[in-house]
C-alpha cells in the first residue's frame, strides 16, 4: 500500500469520524438516550404547582437562575453558568505575556491585558448549562445541556448533558421537598 | 468642515452597508400543521415530544401558546413553536435555526409527525 493511499485513507477516517454524531434530534425516530433517572413517575399526590415550586426551589439551591416557569404546562427552564479554571491554558499558554516586551507577537494586545491583570482570572472558560423541569400527568421529565465559552465568545464545546448523578440528586431532592412541605389540600 | 462632511458621508455609507447585511438575511421560514386538539394538549404534547428528542425547553407559556426549545451541539438547534386556535383544533407553527442558520421548514415534518402521532395516542388512551 503506498503512503498516499494510507494518508488519503486517515483523511477520510478523520471526515467520517467528524459526521458520526448519529441522527440529528429532528430526524424521524430520533431519541435523545437520557439516562432512567432523568424521567421518573410522579408517585406523590402533590399538585403541578408543588411540583413546579419544589423544583424551582431545588434548582436555585443548586446556583441555576430561573428563567421561565408555567404552571399550566408545567415547565421550569433554568441556567446555570460556572467558571473553568485552568481550562483555558490550552488557548492562551503562559509566556502570552512576552508579547508586552516584544510587540510584534498575535496576541500583542491581549497579552498586554493578561500581563496586568494576572490572578483576575476572568479568562477563564465558562460553562453555561441549560436545564429545564417538565411535571407532565404521569411523569417528570428533565433535560439538560452543556456549552463551555472561553473568554473570546469562542464555543469549546457543546452537547447534551444529562447525567445519572445529577438526575437521581435532584428528582430525589424535589420528592423530599414534597414530602417535607405537604400541601394542605 | 469638509472634513466633518466627508466623515458624515463616510458614516451613511457604513449605515447602509449594515442594513444591507440585516435585511439580505433569509427570513426563516415555518412549517404549519393542524393539529385535532386544544392549544394547551397540543404544547403539551409537543413539549414530550422535544424532551424524548433531547431538547431542553427554554420558554413555555400556555397564554402566549409558544414553546422555544434548544439543544446545544456543535451548532446549537433553537426552535420555536407557536400554537394559535384554528377553526378546527389548533394550528402549530415550528421555526428554527441552527448554528444561527434558518433550517430547511422540511426538516420539522418529522417532528409535526411525532407530535400528532402523541395526540392521537392520547386522545385514544382512556
Amino acid at each position: 500500500m503506498t503512503t498516499g493511499l494510507r494518508v488519503l485513507a486517515v483523511i477520510a477516517g478523520f471526515a467520517i469520524a467528524g459526521c458520526q454524531s448519529g441522527p440529528g434530534p429532528l430526524e424521524a425516530g430520533a431519541s435523545a438516550s437520557l439516562p432512567a433517572s432523568c424521567s421518573w413517575p410522579r408517585r406523590t399526590e402533590a399538585s403541578t404547582e408543588s411540583w413546579v415550586r419544589a423544583g424551582i426551589a431545588e434548582l436555585e439551591s443548586r446556583g441555576f437562575s430561573i428563567r421561565n416557569a408555567d404552571l399550566a404546562l408545567g415547565v421550569v427552564s433554568a441556567e446555570r453558568s460556572t467558571r473553568q479554571p485552568g481550562m483555558g491554558a490550552i488557548d492562551h499558554p503562559w509566556y502570552d505575556g512576552i508579547s508586552f516586551w516584544g510587540g510584534s507577537h498575535r496576541h500583542s494586545a491581549r497579552g498586554f491585558g493578561l500581563g496586568v491583570g494576572v490572578g483576575g482570572g476572568f479568562d477563564d472558560p465558562v460553562q453555561v448549562e441549560r436545564v429545564s423541569l417538565v411535571v407532565g400527568d404521569e411523569a417528570v421529565k428533565m433535560t439538560r445541556d452543556s456549552s463551555v465559552i472561553d473568554s473570546d465568545g469562542y464555543v469549546i464545546d457543546a452537547r447534551a448533558y444529562n447525567r445519572d448523578t445529577f438526575c437521581r440528586e435532584v428528582s430525589g431532592a424535589i420528592e423530599s421537598r414534597l414530602l417535607n412541605a405537604p400541601e394542605a389540600s | 468642515m469638509k472634513c466633518l462632511a466627508s466623515m458624515s458621508i463616510l458614516l451613511m455609507l457604513l449605515a447602509a452597508s449594515v442594513t444591507g447585511c440585516a435585511t439580505s438575511r433569509v427570513a426563516p421560514s415555518e412549517r404549519l400543521a393542524v393539529m385535532d386538539a386544544t392549544p394547551r394538549q397540543t404544547l403539551s404534547s409537543a413539549i414530550d415530544e422535544l424532551v424524548a428528542r433531547g431538547f431542553v425547553i427554554r420558554l413555555a407559556n400556555a397564554e402566549l401558546g409558544r414553546v422555544d426549545a434548544v439543544l446545544a451541539t456543535r451548532s446549537g438547534y433553537v426552535l420555536t413553536l407557536e400554537a394559535s386556535e384554528a377553526a378546527s383544533g389548533t394550528r402549530l407553527a415550528i421555526q428554527g435555526r441552527q448554528g444561527g442558520q434558518p433550517l430547511d421548514p422540511a426538516r420539522f415534518d418529522a417532528l409535526l409527525a411525532a407530535i400528532q402521532a402523541r395526540l392521537v395516542s392520547a386522545s385514544t388512551a382512556p
